[in-house]
Order: C-alpha cells, then sequence, then structure tokens
C-alpha cells in the first residue's frame, strides 16, 4: 500500500527553487532514503511533507489523500512523524515532557503514559532521567530522545532529516543499529541522509538528489560501486 | 525604616500592576513573536466595561468584566492576527498599530473623548497598620491577585498539558506544530490569558485611578513593553522581574530624588534603563541569543 505519494513538488526560497518537481512515492513497511550533497534540497522536501514550508507546485498525498494544504499538526495526527535535522528538542522542557508532547498527536483515549513507556524501550538510557532538561543532554542523547519522542506517536511514517548530523562515530553505530531495528520491526521510514553508505545499508528504496532534481536509484549496491557516484558523493576516487 | 519600607510596598504594589500588563504582552509574545500594542485597548475596554457593569456586586462584575475582555482578545485574534500569523514581526506590530487606532476610535465614537470616571473598589480605600506601616488595602490586594496569578500561571505552565504545550510553542512553535500541538488551540490560550491578566490589571487601574479615557490603555501598555525588554524577551518570569525593578526604580527616585530633580523622575527612570541595557542588551534575565534590543 502506498503511504506517501509526492508528485513534480516545488519549494522556492524567494527566486531560488530549493526542490525542482521531485517525485518520491513510499510504500508501508518501506525504508526509503535520500541521499545528495549539501544544499541539494533534501531537507526541503521532508518539511514539505510535514508542511513545514510552502509548496510552490506539485502535490503530497498521504493514503490517497492529498494532504499539500493541511497545517503541519493535522499531518501528525494522520500518522505522520517528523525529526528534523536540529532535533527540535525543546531544551527548556523536561526529557519527559518532550516525550508527553507527542502524545498530542494521539486520538484523546491513548494512553499516552503507555506510549512513553514503549518508546523508551528503544532508549533504556533516558527512562531515570525523564524529570531532567532536555537542555543537559549530549548530541546523542538528544537525538535518542526526538526519535523517542517521534515513536510515542505511533506513526505510521516516521521521517528522519539527517539523523547521522554532528554525532560521534561511537554514537552512529548505535543510532543506524536502532534504525535498522525500527526497519527489522516493520516500521516504514522516510530518512535524508548525507552518510551515503550508512543510508545504502539501511534503505530498501534510495533517492539521489542533486540541485533539486531528485532520482530513483534502481539499486543502491551498484551505486557505491560506482565510481563516479562515489566521487561526487563519497569524496571517494 | 518605616520610610524604606513604606516605598518597598509602594514599589511592589507598582510593580505587581505593571507585572499584570507586562505578562499579557509577554504570554504572545513569547509564543508568537507579536508585540500586541492592542493590549492596551484591551485594558481600556476592560475600564469601561466597569462602568457598563457598575452596581452589580463586585464579584459579579469582576467575572463580567474578565469575560468581556477575554472575548474581545479572541476576538482580535480571529479577526486581525489569524490571518498574519507566521508573517514578519514588523507585519504583525503593524497590524496591532491599526487594531489598536481602530479600537481607540470605536471607543470615541460609542463612549466619547470626555473622561468618564467609575468607582470600583471603593470599600478598599483605606489603609491598615502593619508593623508600623500604612498600607493600602488596594496595595495589599493588587500584591496579592497578582502574587496568586503569578503562582496560578506557573503551576498552569508546568502541570496541565496545555501548559506545556505553549512553553514548547514559545520556544519553537513549528516543532510544536509538527508534533500535533493544535496552533489555533495553543494562540487562543494564549490570547485568552493576556485578556484575562489586562482585565484584572483593568481593574486595579481604574481602582487606582478612577478615569477613563479612550487612550486610557497607551501609557501602561509602554510600560509593560518597557518591563518586558527591561528583564528580557522570551521569558515569562523576566518580564514580571523587569516591571518589579521598573517600578522600584520608578518609586525609590521619587521618594529620594532632591525636589529641584524630582520632575525628572522618569527621564532618569528611563536612563537608568538604558545603562542597564547597555551592559545587559539581552535584559536582565534574558537568554543571549534571544531577541537583543
Amino acid at each position: 500500500m502506498t503511504l506517501l505519494e509526492v508528485s513534480g513538488l516545488y519549494v522556492s526560497y524567494g527566486p531560488i527553487d530549493a526542490v525542482r518537481g521531485a517525485s518520491i512515492s513510499v510504500e508501508r513497511g518501506d525504508v526509503v532514503a535520500i541521499v545528495g550533497p549539501n544544499g541539494a534540497g533534501k531537507s526541503s522536501i521532508l518539511q514539505a511533507i510535514q508542511g513545514l514550508v510552502r509548496v510552490r507546485a506539485g502535490s503530497v498525498r498521504w493514503r490517497g489523500t492529498d494532504i499539500t494544504g493541511w497545517a503541519p499538526e493535522r499531518r501528525a495526527r494522520a500518522g505522520i512523524a517528523f525529526v528534523p535535522e536540529s532535533r527540535g528538542v525543546f531544551r527548556t522542557l523536561s526529557i519527559g515532557e518532550n516525550l508527553r508532547l507527542a502524545g498530542c498527536a494521539l486520538a484523546a483515549d491513548v494512553d499516552v503514559s503507555e506510549r512513553v513507556r514503549l518508546a523508551l524501550r528503544y532508549f533504556p538510557a533516558l527512562t531515570d532521567r525523564l524529570s531532567e532538561r532536555a537542555a543537559v543532554l549530549s548530541g546523542g542523547e538528544r537525538q535518542q530522545l526526538a526519535i523517542g519522542r517521534a515513536l510515542v506517536a505511533a506513526p505510521e511514517l516516521l521521517i528522519l532529516d539527517e539523523p547521522s548530523l554532528g554525532l560521534a562515530p561511537v554514537v552512529l553505530d548505535e543510532l543506524f543499529a536502532g534504525l535498522a531495528r525500527l526497519r527489522d520491526e516493520g516500521w516504514t521510514i522516510l530518512l535524508v541522509e548525507q552518510n551515503v553508505a550508512r543510508a545504502v545499508k539501511l534503505a530498501d528504496h534510495l533517492f539521489s538528489l542533486r540541485g533539486g532534481v531528485i532520482e530513483r536509484v534502481s539499486d543502491p549496491g551498484e551505486l557505491l560501486r560506482n565510481p563516479s557516484f562515489r566521487a561526487k558523493h563519497l569524496g571517494l576516487g | 525604616m518605616s520610610a524604606v519600607a513604606q516605598n518597598l510596598i509602594n514599589a511592589l504594589s507598582l510593580g505587581s500592576l505593571y507585572a499584570l500588563i507586562a505578562l499579557g504582552v509577554a504570554l504572545l509574545f513569547s509564543i508568537m513573536g507579536l508585540i500586541n500594542f492592542a493590549h492596551g485597548e484591551l485594558i481600556m475596554i476592560g475600564g469601561y466595561a466597569l462602568l457598563w457593569f457598575a452596581g452589580l456586586p463586585f464579584a459579579v462584575t469582576a467575572v463580567l468584566v474578565v469575560g468581556v475582555v477575554i472575548g474581545c482578545a479572541l476576538a482580535m485574534e480571529r479577526a486581525a492576527f489569524r490571518s498574519v500569523r507566521g508573517a514578519t514581526g514588523e507585519t504583525l506590530l503593524m497590524t496591532s498599530f491599526a487594531l489598536s487606532l481602530l479600537v481607540q476610535g470605536g471607543a470615541l465614537l460609542f463612549e466619547g473623548a470626555d473622561p468618564k470616571s467609575v468607582d470600583v473598589l471603593g470599600s478598599l480605600g483605606a489603609s491598615v497598620e502593619v508593623a508600623g506601616v500604612s498600607v493600602g488595602k488596594l496595595d495589599i490586594a493588587i500584591i496579592g491577585v497578582t502574587a496568586v496569578l503569578l503562582l496560578g500561571l506557573a503551576w498552569f505552565l508546568r502541570a496541565t498539558s496545555l501548559g506545556v504545550q505553549m512553553r514548547a510553542a514559545a520556544e519553537d512553535f513549528g516543532m510544536a506544530r509538527a508534533l500535533g500541538v493544535r496552533a489555533n488551540l495553543v494562540v487562543a490560550a494564549a490570547f485568552g490569558m493576556s485578556g484575562a491578566f489586562a482585565a484584572i490589571a483593568a481593574i486595579f487601574l481604574v481602582a487606582s485611578t478612577g478615569a477613563l479615557t479612550p487612550a486610557m490603555g497607551l501609557k501602561p501598555v509602554l510600560v509593560g513593553f518597557v518591563a518586558i525588554v527591561l528583564g528580557g524577551l522570551g521569558r515569562l518570569w523576566a518580564a514580571a522581574l523587569g516591571a518589579y525593578v521598573l517600578a522600584l526604580l520608578s518609586v525609590m527616585l521619587q521618594a529620594y530624588l532632591p525636589d529641584g530633580v524630582a520632575p525628572y523622575r522618569d527621564a532618569l527612570v528611563y536612563f537608568g534603563i538604558v545603562v542597564i541595557l547597555m551592559f545587559r542588551p539581552h535584559g536582565i534575565a534574558g537568554r543571549p541569543g534571544a531577541v537583543r534590543v
């Protein structure tokens, strides 16, 4: 079943087109990665899907319904969870408050505490720190909180913008092990990632974005072996 | 000693009134980035509402006044500010100026330009002796009610789901919405609370002065802005702190300036604020990286 379908998407900042006619689809249970160099417009696509930037042309369809004009909170309630590049952790709120906030996307009769408990299974280190301010967390812990918070809403689609950005290599290993676990459990994930090698290993489908134009990569493994792609995206000769 | 205590109580009372006004403005600024000049008109509407409902038992009048002003604040949000939500600070500021002039014009039309008077809380006109210091009953009421409201606001923001949503929206509105926080609910709550603070400030303001004019909200709202800037933009408790510091400066200069210099009190107060902001451009308790003055 196609959960998300982005067609002919244009996102502009003033006179500059950041995304030019991008189309992507995400099936339930898929892990889809968008790779590409800095400034290629990757984050703009994700923000357009979550309703955080204005779409100039094109459409975003969610389970067959056109949601292009929907407010971000309506998309969250419909089952889309977004973890931005900045992590979007509220520094002035406690860790517990950050987690419970995601309960806003849930129906009123859902037990948010239970959902928080379930999400914390993935990040047990946060369990004893719920009353601490989120401002005290390290970069890796902040990423854990951001992803854990997204899971509280039990989203049908988890969107991650550059999850590896700014993380130490050892933390990166943990993060991608965690994402692989989510994939294996059947979560649907759409991520933007600069670390192409990691993205290729994790994703079922890969899209490459350059200069705002997107292309589907039919064989990610082949891509990694392709010398010109390695040179362009990985800086490897 | 008793003179110092007397002045401190005066400063506390004036600071409480300033804090009510400053918090009403700061609530909207922290969530929407809106500097609402029309907040003064909410205070003005509260003042005239006291006249409209005069003669009823005070508790009933107070509830009606608070209700009317909250209703007006929500109407302002719906009619004027919702369509410019997310616009630049300049657009929001201009919208609030326009709304302020419009509402003042309406008051001129319906209530006239001549000052009116109304007796509110006249029973609190007397003073009581506390440890050798004469304290006005109205001052006690202002200080007490403000303290309860500040504690209530702090509790609301910490302990309720809507309060936590408002704090999150104040930090990053877009991210809060991406998590499912309803923008309309949070903004309406902020306007409603801002209206409640304006109404209560109006009751105490009119109880102190007794006078009503269409432009009566202008000076209080300017004082509220100064208090927010002095305390530090972006933090609610800093706005209250700024209000009390501003009142302390004002009362102490009034009390201790030599007679020849006393007429320049306000100039000296604002000079003092400029000096403070030179050393702390984010305000006394403002965060570096937040809005600079």
